[in-house]
């Protein structure tokens, strides 16, 4: 992918999400209004996307909707950093009985696949958003362990290491002027893909019925809604489909663009 | 604090390490005094990378004393060893790991002059206050350009990138410089290069240095004084007009033999 081509993925992202979060809905309708007289409505001059089951416009809860599942998505993936990375990086760093302990909890975690374990965490932790966010973030924080734990183990062993610690840096200092922005660079490269997965994990979380719960507008559970009028009104699928589907793609470009921000070979010193 | 010139700098007695319970360094004992240059030569796997560590306290040993200026440094704290520590030089073997790919030259460069505030080198005596200037200071004195402070590792070859290890080293006037093969992975003409220029650094700045190589003939260029070692043991040592007496020891033969040829 060419350097334009970032770019304006990058910028459309951007655009999106600052639209997402500051501009108010476009829309007139209220995304909890229920009328029973304009139920599953097509696509028209009135209602944009149409109307769901309940007669709401669809527009407005696809906009409503997408506070909570990009929101909670970014909030879940930062989350899973902020525990997954520090953790990591100790481990790794120290090494010896401490990787020891670490290490079998890491390698147990990810045993298991993401949403065979998101979903029995959620069942046991019963339906709910708050148990969906900790079912997500405990299946997802360890990826992150386990990156930067590697990272770790691969750059405290490099010559410049040695010479940072000759030149009188603590180990703190080590991780935190070498170490840890080695690591970002493959963190955002990981968290480019994940954001979309996550996105994609809550959303089947809520159609199963174990994420947030009716009448709030999350993109997971409306499809899961529109799964029993499917041959009547698809479009109670299709149009939250294609926003997990852009929100999907939008999130894959932001990260590569983040990920090329951290590839120093991309960049140029000697004038 | 400072020691009397015929003070050993470093004295290194009975030191034994082990790795998953096989000896690699069995009862090393050496002294290094003011100004001296000591080299290590040996082939592979006989514990010289190992030892080099060891003494720059980047790795623990098991048996035996390492004292730096007469301080033990065996139990030494962190705190002890950080101070310690940025009194101590070393260059490596392989260039593109000494160097920070993520940083600009300029910042690995005076990385340890940044962690001392305040000290300035006498390497650095006449040069203008700033960063700029002592990064183009000590660039100009390894002989690269100026314009190298701006550049990333990976624009930059194995020869100019092992100058700026060495630039790098020197930088805080260390007490004394570990060059761990520091030629090894550099073509024959870089390394020529590379070997006269730590010769004339050596000669101007007076510096106390242990010369590690597998090269008989790198080792009798830059030291004084030469310890053959062999399987983690210090075979023979002689000063350098002694290499061609007889009682050498027979792997020290060896070498010879092949430095000759």
């Amino acid at each position: 992918m060419n350097t334009t081509m970032r770019n304006a993925g990058m910028l459309i992202a951007a655009a999106a999400a600052v639209a997402l979060f500051s501009i108010p809905s476009p829309t007139p309708w209220n995304p909890y209004e229920i009328s029973m007289g304009e139920r599953l409505l097509p696509p028209g001059t009135e209602h944009w996307l149409g109307t769901d089951h309940l007669g709401r416009d669809l527009l407005a809860r696809i906009i409503a909707g997408a506070r909570p599942t990009i929101g909670i998505g970014l909030a879940v993936l930062l989350v899973s950093i902020a525990i997954g990375v520090p953790l990591g990086l100790l481990s790794g760093m120290k090494g010896g009985r401490t990787d020891s302990i670490f290490k079998p909890i890491i390698d147990g975690f990810m045993t298991f696949p993401d949403y065979l374990s998101a979903i029995i965490l959620s069942a046991l932790l019963g339906p709910g958003l708050m148990s969906m966010l900790i079912a997500v973030i405990a299946v997802k924080w360890v990826r992150y362990a386990r990156l930067a734990r590697s990272v770790a183990l691969a750059e405290k062993e490099k010559d410049y290491a040695a010479m940072a610690l000759l030149s009188g840096l603590s180990p703190v200092r080590l991780v935190l002027k070498h170490i840890l922005p080695h690591a970002m660079g493959h963190v955002a490269a990981l968290a480019a893909a994940d954001l979309g997965k996550i996105i994609l994990l809550m959303a089947s979380l809520s159609y199963l019925g174990l994420g947030s719960q009716p009448p709030a507008p999350e993109w997971g559970s409306m499809l899961s809604e529109g799964r029993a009028y499917f041959h009547a009104a698809p479009h109670l699928m299709l149009a939250p489909g294609l926003a997990v589907m852009a929100a999907v793609l939008l999130a894959g470009f932001a990260g590569n663009r983040l990920r090329d921000r951290y590839d120093v070979k991309l960049k140029g010193g000697a004038e | 604090m400072t020691i009397h010139d015929n003070a050993p700098l470093l004295t290194v007695r009975n030191v034994r390490k082990n790795y998953g319970g096989k000896a690699v360094l069995h009862d090393v004992s050496f002294e290094l005094k003011k100004g001296e240059c000591l080299g290590i030569v040996g082939e592979s796997g006989s514990g010289k990378s190992t030892l080099a560590r060891c003494l720059l306290t980047l790795s623990g040993w098991d048996e035996g004393e390492i004292a730096f200026r007469g301080e033990p440094l065996a139990k030494a704290s962190r705190a002890k060893l950080m101070q310690v520590r940025p009194q101590m030089g070393a260059v490596f073997q392989n260039p593109a790991a000494s160097l920070n790919p993520r940083l600009r030259i300029i910042d690995s460069l005076l990385e340890p002059l940044d962690q001392r505030r305040g000290f300035r080198p006498a390497i650095l005596d006449g040069v203008p206050p700033g960063r700029e200037a002592a990064a183009a200071a000590l660039l100009e004195l390894v002989r690269l350009p100026a314009s190298t402070m701006g550049s990333y590792p990976h624009e930059l070859s194995g020869g100019q990138k092992q100058r700026i290890a060495i630039a790098r080293a020197i930088s805080s006037a260390p007490a004394f410089l570990v060059l761990d093969e520091p030629t090894a992975s550099l073509d024959m003409t870089t390394q020529a290069a590379v070997l006269d220029l730590l010769k004339d650094l050596r000669k101007e700045l007076s510096l106390s240095c242990l010369f590690i190589s597998h090269d008989l003939a790198a080792v009798h260029f830059m030291s004084d004084e030469t310890m053959v070692m062999r399987n983690g043991h210090i075979v023979d040592r002689f000063r350098n007009n002694e290499l061609f007496d007889d009682v050498r020891h027979d792997y020290t033969k060896l070498l010879l033999e092949v430095f000759q040829e």
